[in-house]
């Protein structure tokens, strides 16, 4: 399990935000927002992404590197339809996300549900701390 | 995180801090957040599309007043099976918003979905009120 100093000194997040301009007038710099839970052998990336279909996502895992890309799409169900408010965001999105181990991509679970996506990466089995017995002579 | 990084983060979700005076002071300790919402219009109808992550049909509540409808949804709390949270972006709560409806809505056809996070309002509007095509004959 490491430890939360390991994390900070680091700087284990984002490589990559690439946004269209759609994004940049309303100040935001990362889309979708992603929360990171740590345990012992694996971690979990969460993120809110209400509206997408999931077959659309494009999800990669490369070392200790997480990337995801997909596109939001908001459109009027009906053709003579005109919008009278758009807070929504839509459009095209990738993020990059650096972890502090490396990915057993094999293992990697994916489950969207009510709009969140829940990404469970388990750590590399090399790469598992492993108990150092002493012995005494 | 630094802290500027940190103060722009909670920025992005818009937070309800200001209630209006006759509201209820809420008990507890979830945050409340205003759901991003879409409106359209065509010659029928009103929809009204507003992003709620983490809710379903289960945990949505609409209620039609007078001259307003309100969304409420609660999300469950999910602490991911004894992990530890180490990099926040973004907080969970409960959403809430109201919307002004005017007389021309039909309020006895409202009909809502809920899809993957996404709560669609679909609000008829009233016979009076649907455009009426005149045609025009050449005289």
């Amino acid at each position: 399990m490491f430890g939360l100093s390991e994390w900070m000194g680091r700087r284990p997040f984002d490589l990559i935000s690439a946004f269209p301009s759609l994004f940049e007038e309303e100040g935001f710099g990362e889309f979708p927002l992603l929360n990171l839970w740590a345990g012992d052998e694996e971690m979990e990336v969460t993120a809110e992404l209400p509206g997408i279909s999931p077959e659309k996502l494009d999800i990669s895992v490369s070392g200790d590197v997480l990337t995801i890309k997909g596109e939001r799409e908001i459109t009027t169900e009906s053709k003579d339809a005109e919008w009278l408010r758009r807070e929504r965001i839509a459009g095209s999105f990738t993020r990059s996300l650096k972890l502090p181990f490396h990915i057993a991509a094999d293992k990697v679970r994916a489950d969207y549900s009510n709009g969140v996506l829940r990404l469970t990466l388990p750590r590399v089995e090399e790469e598992k701390p492993r108990r150092i017995a002493v012995s005494v002579s | 995180m630094s802290e500027k990084e940190l103060s722009v983060v909670r920025s992005r979700k818009d937070e309800m801090t200001d209630k209006p005076a006759e509201s209820l002071e809420r008990v507890g300790r979830r945050r409340i957040f205003v759901p991003r919402a879409d409106i359209a219009e065509d010659a029928e109808k009103v929809t009204v599309s507003a992003d709620m992550p983490g809710a379903s049909e289960k945990t949505v509540e609409l209620t039609v007043e007078k001259n307003s409808l309100s969304i409420r949804a609660r999300v469950a709390e999910t602490p991911s099976s004894g992990k530890k949270l180490v990099y926040g972006e973004y907080e969970s709560g409960e959403y809430e918003r109201t919307f002004l409806l005017s007389e021309s809505v039909d309020r006895n056809g409202i009909e809502a979905k809920m899809k993957d996070g996404v709560l669609q309002v679909i609000l008829p509007k009233a016979r009076a009120a649907r455009a009426m095509k005149i045609g025009v004959k050449a005289a």
